[in-house]
């Protein structure tokens, strides 16, 4: 019942989140400014001065393999809640600031939301599509699916019928013949292993069934995970059923 | 024209319509119709794009995943040749630094089918216009679609799924694949002009109504890369331009 | 026998190493990206790479870490993220606080020149080597600790308090002064950190006489940094035990008692950084109540293109910190330039620093040299995701009593493979590229020396 009250809130926040859209005030040059110098002490590193992902650190994460630190002038956000090949929302930038990626991203909760909001105008200035596209945000229907053992029995046969193990495994420890293969590359053309699904720490854009639902309607641009979008539109139940066991292989939910 | 066709954002649209309207009134008073426009663009390029040399042998990769379907390896030509004085077929011939053309175009929707390879291979499209993939395979592929660096697409197709189909928002190369099947892979180049076409079966090509000037001319090919050629249109008739690679 | 011959002549190392290689490559070569997580790693919910070029060297994310009092720039949160349970830090939340270090030496194989007496060519196997824990964190916003007590079992099994010290950060404005109290390293902020070896240092052997003012025998030479050594033959602490010439010391000392600060008031292109310490690396207190000091100034490129430049200076102004034979007081102090450049997968560093003895009794400038120099430069190249090879070359022009003192240069191949990013095996040899040559010279003993471990750090 607990997880159902997670998920039915990670639901509402999401509305929120889509609604505080309106909502948003004006970016001003000030803000702009004051994002770059919290960028430049708190992100350069890494991100590099120009934002190409090419810092003095960025290379030592994985090396020879992704990911690597975002390059933010190409356009390629993985972490969103839009459509597949559309830009993020400011809030979908700004969560990844807050919770960091796991295992290679620390959380900058520790700058206050405002100052992750100047990061996140500054952030936008890197790539002039920010400036001319408007995102499209997944639609998502219908409300969440608690996770029981019928759930997740219907998620695993979504898993097969979906075709998940040609990457992520028959047993989603990421071993599937295509990654075993290394054919996988990201936009960068650096080689890239898909997550091993039962790896509790593994969920990069966040580890709760909505967060992975996302992930299923919007794919992971930039990499070879795509969007479920249009076979999930119209059976959103699947999305949480399968969000359900995917959950369940690293002994969550 | 130029600056206003490429005014295409939704935001700033009752902009660009208020030039677009201005400059239309302003045409219509110097005595210049649109029609007027067409009359004037009726040069044409033909021309041939020809390979010579040894035809380069074909890629052959191995096929990871779904070889019950796909096989277990998959050759590649992409140096296709016709006939006996090598035409090569699609080949992308353009005429460089067109910007716009303000007549609108009805031209066919480009569709690419999958069937352990995306057909056709190379295509070529409007900017504005939309893209449709089908999967005919009874395997799920993700279509994957990029300009650059950056996705405009990447979308898993489940057998006798809907079609994807999506607007053409930029012009410019975009690559296909599937990272399922790696194998499987195309190009699409996107012009935000009607001044582009493929070689055909015979290795010919024709672009009609091009302004008249001095134009470069552009050949891409999937592997033997870019040829260029200066050519001056005149306002009518015809004029003749040959291509050979290497 | 030249010393390729004799690298390669023993059948017994070709063969370890050769198994060595086979043990390390039949390891799937894939490994789940899951990595078990040291204390700011776990901290922070990153692996090791987010910090280190490669454990244990830092990456220039690590060293603002390290720069800022174990606090990522911009987020000076106090241990919020660590402090789950109770606002203050407590046992619970332990895991977020403690490190353990476990290296063991699998195999090391040492070739002398047996003309010193006491000393033979030996192979040991498998002995644990270190032991060392940390307890490093930020207990509020701008406050910071760390300890760490070490066990090497090859010396004695005796615990040792290594650094003991206290950090406030971002005193008087962002980066403008970081205060660090108790015993530090003084070189940690320094081009090349005398911290976070690559090549772990390997201690000398010697025989007696031992006791005050005695100068033991060193029947092994040292293996370590050069340029951080003491170079001094004859030179004994306040206590009158023997100063070994390849101690670590002054600057470069791992620890010492003391004050520092450092900051970058500037911008990111320049660090400055002022001390002073006890001196005379005394356990306790400073016995004859001087006090040695010491400025760097660092200069720095790191903006984009995977690239960080940086070249630093110091000087270390030593006060009655050393005694030679007869009780007397004496000074030494260094002066020294570094420099390091990290591209990609490119890491090379180096130092060469030149120390001095002042205050010499009268009459002992005949036979004492008081001047010395050292050089240490090192190379990495992570040639895959996990593989890392490197060089080392590593000179001491040593000074002191000129009936004794030898130089010596030594060269040093390494590959190091990460398991994990917290576990790697280390294969190295080392190999004195002077001739040999009679009399009781440790420089010259040593021939070759060949060794693999493990390390692990949790």
């Amino acid at each position: 019942m607990k997880a159902f009250w997670k998920n039915l809130t990670m639901a509402f926040g999401l509305v929120l989140v889509l609604t505080s859209i309106v909502g948003a005030s004006e970016v001003t040059e000030h803000d702009i400014q004051q994002g770059k110098s919290i960028y430049e002490r708190s992100c350069l590193i890494c991100h590099g001065e120009s934002g190409k992902g090419d810092g003095p650190a960025a290379f030592y994460n994985a090396a020879f393999s992704a990911p690597r630190a975002r390059d933010f002038t190409v356009g390629n956000f993985k972490f969103r809640s839009t459509v597949s090949g559309s830009l993020p929302l400011d809030e979908d930038i700004f969560r990844t600031i807050t919770n960091g990626i796991p295992g290679t991203m620390p959380s900058f909760s520790g700058l206050s939301s405002e100052q992750r909001w100047q990061v996140v105008a500054y952030i936008k200035t890197f790539y002039g599509g920010f400036q001319e596209e408007i995102p499209e945000v997944i639609k998502l229907a219908g409300l969440p699916i608690l996770s029981a053992a019928e759930s997740v029995r219907r998620g695993k046969i979504l898993f097969q019928d979906m075709d998940c193990h040609s990457c992520h495994g028959r047993q989603g420890r990421g071993d599937g013949k295509v990654a075993l293969a290394g054919e996988l590359h990201d936009s960068r053309d650096l080689p890239i292993s898909p997550n091993d699904l039962t790896n509790p720490t593994g969920w990069k854009n966040g580890a709760t069934a909505s967060d992975v639902v996302r992930t299923l309607f919007t794919g992971l641009d930039g990499t070879p995970m795509p969007s479920y979008e249009s076979q999930l539109i119209g059976h959103e139940d699947d999305a949480w059923h399968l969000a359900n066991y995917l959950l369940s292989l690293s002994g969550q939910n | 024209m130029a600056l206003i066709q490429n005014i295409w954002v939704p935001g700033r649209q009752i902009f660009s319509l208020f030039f677009r309207s201005a400059i239309l009134s302003l045409s219509l008073w110097s005595g210049h119709g649109l029609a007027a426009v067409e009359n004037i663009y009726a040069g044409t390029l033909e021309g041939e794009v020809h390979f010579t040399g040894q035809k380069p042998r074909p890629t052959v990769m191995k096929v990871v995943k779904d070889q019950d379907h796909c096989g277990t390896k998959v050759s590649i030509q992409t140096v296709r040749l016709h006939g006996a004085y090598g035409a090569l077929s699609d080949a992308v011939v353009t005429v460089e630094g067109m910007s716009t053309n303000p007549k609108p175009e009805k031209a066919q929707r480009p569709v690419l089918n999958m069937r352990c390879a995306f057909s056709p291979r190379i295509s070529v499209a409007r900017k504005g216009q939309e893209v449709e993939v089908r999967n005919q395979d009874p395997i799920l592929h993700n279509t994957h679609i990029k300009y650059g660096r950056r996705t405009f697409l990447n979308v898993a197709q489940v057998p006798s799924g809907k079609p994807i189909i999506k607007r053409l928002k930029k012009s410019g190369l975009h690559a296909i694949q599937c990272d399922k099947h790696v194998f499987m892979q195309a190009y699409l180049h996107v012009f935000s002009h009607p001044f582009y076409t493929l070689t055909n079966q015979t290795g010919t090509f024709q672009i009609p109504d091009i302004p008249p000037g001095t134009h470069t001319i552009r050949v891409w090919h999937e592997t033997l890369g870019i040829l260029k050629k200066v050519v001056k249109i005149p306002q009518k008739g015809t004029t003749r331009i040959q291509f050979t690679y290497p | 026998m030249t010393n390729v011959e004799r690298f390669f002549h023993p059948s017994l190392k070709t063969v370890l190493a050769l198994g060595f290689v086979l043990f390390v490559t039949s390891f799937p070569l894939r490994v789940p990206e899951a990595e078990a997580l040291p204390a700011f790693a776990r901290k922070y919910q990153v692996n090791c790479n987010v910090c280190h070029t490669r454990p244990p060297r830092l990456n220039p994310f690590g060293e603002q870490f390290l720069e800022n009092g174990y606090q990522m720039p911009g987020t000076e949160d106090g241990g919020i993220v660590a402090k789950l349970k109770y606002g203050d830090v407590t046992l619970d939340d332990v895991s977020n606080y403690f490190a353990v270090l476990f290296g063991v030496d699998g195999v090391t194989n040492v070739n002398l020149k047996r003309e010193v007496p006491g000393s033979e060519d030996l192979t040991e196997l498998g002995t644990p080597a270190i032991v060392r824990l940390f307890t490093t964190g930020t207990v509020t916003e701008n406050v910071g600790f760390f300890v760490d007590m070490t066990s090497i079992f090859s010396r004695s099994s005796d615990v040792e308090i290594g650094r003991a010290f206290i950090t406030l950060n971002n005193l008087g404005g962002m980066d403008w002064a970081h205060l660090r109290v108790g015993r530090l390293d003084p070189s940690a902020y320094f081009s090349m950190a005398r911290g976070r070896p690559h090549w772990v240092p390997v201690g000398p052997k010697f025989a007696p006489p031992f006791g005050s003012f005695a100068t033991p025998t060193v029947t092994q030479w040292s293996l370590f940094q050069s340029a951080y050594a003491s170079k001094f033959y004859g030179l004994f602490d306040r206590s009158g035990a023997f100063i070994m010439p390849f101690d670590s010391t002054l600057y470069n000392s791992p620890e010492e008692v003391g004050i520092d600060v450092h900051g970058r008031p500037f911008g990111d292109w320049f660090l400055y950084q002022v001390g002073v310490l006890n001196g005379g690396n005394e356990r306790a207190g400073d016995s004859n109540n001087s006090k040695d000091w010491y400025v760097m100034t660092r200069f720095d490129y790191t903006q984009s293109a995977y690239l960080s430049v940086n070249l630093s200076g110091f000087g270390y102004f030593g006060n009655h910190n050393a005694k030679v034979l007869g009780g007397a007081d004496v000074s030494r102090s260094r002066y020294g330039v570094g420099a390091r450049v990290r591209y990609k997968w490119l890491d090379v560093y180096g130092a060469y620093t030149i120390d001095r003895v002042t205050d010499l009794p009268t009459g002992m400038e005949a036979i004492f040299d008081s001047t010395a120099t050292g050089v240490t430069v090192e190379a990495h190249a992570l040639v895959a995701d996990r593989v890392l090879i490197g060089t080392r070359f590593d000179h001491m022009d040593a000074g002191g009593l000129l009936a004794t003192r030898k130089s010596a240069t030594f060269v040093g191949l390494q590959a190091k493979y990460y398991l994990r990013s917290n576990m790697w095996f280390t294969i190295r040899d080392d190999f004195n590229v002077r001739d040999s040559e009679g009399g009781r010279s440790a420089a010259r003993n040593l021939r070759n020396r060949f060794n693999v471990s493990i390390d692990l750090v949790f």
